[in-house]
C-alpha cells in the first residue's frame, strides 16, 4: 500500500517547547486513522503539519509523496470549526464553490440537506453539532484524497457526534478512490468504530501505532497468583506489571491468548490499552513494526 | 435483512462483532442462503462504521464459504450454519444436560462451568497448532 | 476570491459607501451654490478689496473645515476598519484555518484581499478627494494655502496614497498582532505618527527648496509685509533688526511663518541704524518711509508650481511604504505560522 502522509523523524517545536518529537510515521492509502492522546500531545501539531498550516523545526512530513500543499486533494477540519459567524450556510458552500476546482456541489447540498441545515441560517447560529456538519460538508464536497479532522466531535453531543460520524464513513465508503482520513478525537469508542489505524501520542511523541484489529488481537490482561514477570512464558511481552500481596496483574502483548489454569487472561479493551501507552512513560518504545508476531487467522 | 450494530467497549475486534451477528443470524433462521446483505455503503453511514471493516468481515464470512460477492450486485449468503433447533442436536443437548448436573453435584458454580467448558474448548486447537 | 473578500466586507464596504454618498450629495449641493453665490465677483485679489467673497467664503468656513476633516479621517478610518480586521479577524476566530485550507494558495488568498481592499479604499478615498478637491477650489483661490502642510494631505493624489498605505499597514500589524482590536489601535497611531512625521521631515526635502532674496511687497505673486523691530532686551535701538514676514502665495514657505529679518539689495541685514529713515530716540521711523524702502527677506521656499510635482511624489512615497507592507505581511505569512 502507498503511504498517503509520511513523516520521517519529525520534530516540531514552538519557542523551547517541544509539541513533536522525533515522530516517523506511515498512513497507508485508503485507511481511516485516529489520533489519541492527551490534549498537548501533539496531535493537533501532527495534523497542521500534514496540511501545511505549520512548517516542520526538522525532519520531513510528506503528501502524497511531495511538501504539504496541495490544497485541492486535502481536506481539513479545525478544531472547534471555525467558520465565519456571519455568513449563511449557503454562503459557506458558495465559498468553497468558488475556491475549490473540483467542488462538488450536488455532495454539498446533500449534506446540507441531510444534517438539517437550513441554507439561510447565519453560521454564528448554527448548534456546535451543525457547525461540524457543515464544516464536514466544506471539506468533503472539495472531493479530497486526504481528510484531516481535527477534534471534530469534541464537543457534540452523542447524537450529534453519532450523525457526524455517519456522515463521515458515508463519505469514506462513497468516494472512489476511497479517501485517507486521519482524525484526533478524546472518545476511542468513536475511534474504534470507525477507524483501522490508531497512533497513540504523548508527550509529543508516538507511543504505539498500529491497525486497531491487530491491536484489540495481541493485548491481553493476565490475571494470576502473585508471580515474577519473567516466569511468563516467552512470546509474551509484559508491558506493565502490577503486584498486590498475592495477585498479579500482567498487561501484556502476545501473538494469540494462552490458555493456562493458573490464569485468566483477557483480551485487553481499547480503552485500557490506550490508556496504558499514553500513560507509562516508561513503555515509550513506540510501534516497531515487528515486536510480536501477527496473530494466525 | 440483517441489522448491524457496534458494542465498543466489547474488547472485540469491530469486524468480528459483525461477523458473530453474521452467524448469530443465520443460526437463528434470520438469514438465509440467498438472502443480500446490506451494501458496504450503507452499513458504514448507518452504522457509522468504517467501511474497511465492513469489508474485512465480509472478506472473513467468505473466507468462511458463509457468503460469496456478486460483483456490481452486492454479497449474499451462500451457506449455512446448523440451527440450535435441529432434531440432530437433541442428544447432544441431553448430555449436555447429563454433564452439566454432575458438574454440579461436584461442587463448581457456573462461573467455573463456564471457563472450565471456555478452556476445555480452546485446548484442542493448542493442540493442533 | 472576489466574491468572497466582498462578502466577508460588504458590510464595511456599503457603510463607507453610504457615508461618501452622504458627504457627496451635500458637498454637491452646497459646492454648487457657492459656485452659483460668488459667480462674477472678483476673485483673484487681496485680502481686503474682496469683501464679498470674503464674507461668501467665511460663511461656509465650517463646511470648508467639514469636508477637510473628512479628507483627513477617511484613510486613517479605512486603515483601522478594513485594514486592521483584514487578516486579524481571520486569525482570531480561527478561520484562517477554515480558509487556507480551500483550494487558494495562502499568497493568493492575501494578494487577492489585499489589493481588492486596496483597490476600494483608493476609489473610495479617491472620490472623497476629488468632490473636496472641487468644493474647495474657491478657497484656495481666495486664501492661497493648498501647498500649506495640513491643507496639502486634503487634495488631490495623496489621500489616494494615503488609504493604499493604511489598509497595509492594517493588515500587516494584524498578522503580527493577532488581535483585531490591538490591530486597529496600533494601525490609528502608527498612521498618525507618519502623518505628522511625513509633513515635518520628509515633505519638505522632497525636492530642493529654493532659496532666494525676495522683494518684500514687489512682484505679482509674492506678498510680504514689513512686521517691525526686533526688541532685544525690550527695548528699541539702534542695534533693533528689521523683520518681516513673507508669504508665497500657492507656495510653500520652509523658513517658517515667523518673522525673518529684512535685508537690502545686497542681503544685509538691516538694522535700525542702517535704516535710511531717520527715527527720532525710541519711536520707530516714520511708516511711509519704511514703505519706500527696498526690503528683501531670505527665504526657502517651495514654489506653488512644484505642487503636482509634490502631489505625485509623496503619493508615489506611500504607494512604495504600502507595497514594502504587503511586502512584510506576504512574508510574515509564510513565516510565522510556520
Amino acid at each position: 500500500m502507498t503511504a498517503i502522509v509520511e513523516t520521517r523523524a519529525l520534530h516540531k517545536r514552538y519557542g523551547r517547547r517541544p509539541a513533536l518529537t522525533d515522530c516517523t510515521l506511515s498512513v497507508p492509502a485508503g485507511s481511516v486513522v485516529g489520533l489519541v492522546g492527551p490534549n498537548g500531545a501533539g496531535k493537533s501539531t501532527l495534523l497542521q503539519l500534514a496540511c501545511g498550516l505549520l512548517t516542520p523545526t526538522s525532519g520531513t512530513v510528506e503528501v502524497f509523496g511531495a511538501p504539504p500543499g496541495q490544497l485541492a486533494r486535502v481536506g481539513f477540519v479545525a478544531q472547534d470549526t471555525p467558520l465565519y459567524p456571519t455568513f449563511t450556510v449557503s454562503d459557506h458552500l458558495r465559498m468553497g464553490a468558488r475556491l475549490n476546482p473540483r467542488w462538488d456541489a450536488a455532495l454539498a447540498e446533500r449534506r446540507v440537506r441531510q444534517a438539517g441545515l437550513d441554507p439561510a441560517q447565519k453560521a454564528g447560529r448554527l448548534s456546535g453539532g451543525q457547525r461540524a456538519q457543515l464544516a464536514l460538508a466544506l471539506a468533503v464536497a472539495k472531493r479530497p484524497e486526504l481528510l484531516l479532522l481535527d477534534e471534530p466531535v469534541a464537543a457534540l453531543d452523542p447524537l450529534a457526534r453519532r450523525a457526524f460520524l455517519q456522515g463521515l464513513m458515508e463519505f469514506v465508503a462513497e468516494s472512489e478512490p476511497q479517501p485517507t482520513v486521519v482524525l484526533s478525537s478524546h472518545l476511542l469508542s468513536d475511534l474504534e468504530r470507525i477507524c483501522d489505524h490508531l497512533v497513540v501520542l504523548a508527550d509529543s511523541r508516538v507511543r504505539a501505532e498500529g491497525g486497531i484489529d491487530d491491536l484489540l488481537a495481541t493485548h491481553f490482561r493476565l490475571t494470576t497468583a502473585r508471580r515474577d514477570a519473567d516466569t511468563l512464558p516467552a512470546g509474551m511481552r509484559v508491558l506493565h506489571a502490577e503486584h498486590t500481596g498475592r495477585q498479579s496483574t500482567f498487561t501484556v502483548r502476545a501473538a494469540a491468548p494462552v490458555d493456562d489454569p493458573s490464569w485468566v487472561m483477557e483480551p485487553l479493551g481499547l480503552e485500557d490499552l490506550v490508556l496504558h501507552y499514553m500513560s507509562d512513560p516508561s513503555e515509550s518504545a513506540p510501534a516497531d513494526p515487528r515486536p510480536v508476531p501477527e496473530p494466525q487467522r | 435483512m440483517i441489522e448491524f450494530h457496534i458494542e465498543p467497549r466489547s474488547g472485540v475486534a469491530p469486524y468480528l462483532q459483525l461477523v458473530h451477528q453474521v452467524r448469530q443470524a443465520l443460526r437463528l433462521g434470520l438469514l438465509s442462503e440467498g438472502d443480500r446483505l446490506p451494501k458496504v455503503k450503507e452499513v458504514a453511514a448507518k452504522v457509522a462504521i468504517n467501511p474497511n471493516t465492513v469489508l474485512k468481515a465480509y472478506r472473513q464470512l467468505e473466507n468462511e464459504g458463509l457468503v460469496s460477492p456478486r460483483p456490481g450486485v452486492g454479497t449474499f449468503v451462500s451457506g449455512t450454519l446448523g440451527t440450535l433447533a435441529a432434531a440432530e442436536h437433541e442428544p447432544l443437548r441431553r448430555e449436555l444436560a447429563r454433564w452439566l448436573a454432575a458438574a454440579r453435584a461436584a461442587g463448581l458454580d457456573e462461573e467455573s462451568i463456564e471457563a472450565l467448558f471456555r478452556q476445555t474448548v480452546r485446548s484442542p486447537t493448542e493442540e493442533e497448532r | 476570491m472576489t466574491w468572497l473578500t466582498w462578502r466577508q466586507h460588504r458590510a464595511q464596504f456599503l457603510t463607507a459607501a453610504a457615508l461618501l454618498a452622504l458627504a457627496a450629495a451635500y458637498l454637491l449641493v452646497d459646492g454648487l451654490r457657492l459656485r452659483h453665490e460668488i459667480h462674477g465677483l472678483p476673485t483673484d485679489c487681496g485680502i481686503d478689496r474682496c469683501f464679498d467673497l470674503e464674507q461668501v467664503i467665511t460663511g461656509r468656513r465650517n463646511a470648508y473645515l467639514a469636508a477637510g476633516a473628512l479628507v483627513l479621517l477617511a484613510p486613517a478610518l479605512i486603515g483601522a476598519f478594513w485594514g486592521a480586521p483584514l487578516i486579524a479577524r481571520e486569525l482570531e476566530t480561527g478561520t484562517h484555518r477554515t480558509v487556507w485550507n480551500q483550494s487558494v494558495p495562502r499568497g493568493r488568498w492575501l494578494a487577492a484581499k489585499l489589493l481588492l481592499t486596496t483597490a476600494a479604499a483608493v476609489l473610495t478615498t479617491g472620490l472623497l478627494s476629488l468632490l473636496v478637491t472641487w468644493y474647495a477650489a474657491p478657497f484656495d483661490r481666495f486664501d492661497h494655502d493648498r501647498f500649506q502642510p495640513l491643507l496639502f494631505d486634503l487634495r488631490g493624489l495623496v489621500p489616494l496614497g494615503y488609504a493604499a498605505f493604511a489598509v497595509a499597514l492594517g493588515a500587516c500589524t494584524g498578522l503580527f498582532l493577532r488581535r483585531t482590536l490591538a490591530a486597529m489601535a496600533v494601525t490609528l497611531a502608527v498612521f498618525t505618527a507618519v502623518q505628522v512625521l511625513v509633513p515635518l521631515a520628509v515633505r519638505p526635502h522632497l525636492q530642493q527648496p529654493v532659496h532666494e532674496l525676495v522683494a518684500l511687497g514687489k512682484g505679482p505673486t509674492r506678498h510680504g509685509s514689513f512686521a517691525g523691530f526686533d526688541t532685544p532686551g525690550g527695548r528699541l535701538g539702534p542695534d533693533s533688526r528689521m523683520i518681516a514676514v513673507l508669504d508665497v502665495p500657492d507656495g510653500w514657505v520652509l523658513s517658517g511663518h515667523t518673522p525673518q529679518p529684512a535685508r537690502d539689495a545686497t542681503g544685509r541685514v538691516l538694522t535700525l541704524a542702517s535704516l535710511p529713515c531717520p527715527s527720532s530716540g525710541p519711536l520707530p521711523p516714520d511708516g511711509s518711509c519704511v514703505a519706500r524702502a527696498d526690503l528683501y527677506v531670505a527665504v526657502d521656499y517651495q514654489p506653488a508650481d512644484r505642487y503636482w510635482t509634490f502631489q505625485l511624489a509623496e503619493t508615489g512615497l506611500y504607494a512604495a511604504l504600502a507595497a514594502a507592507l504587503a511586502a512584510l505581511t506576504s512574508w510574515g505569512l509564510r513565516r510565522r505560522l510556520g
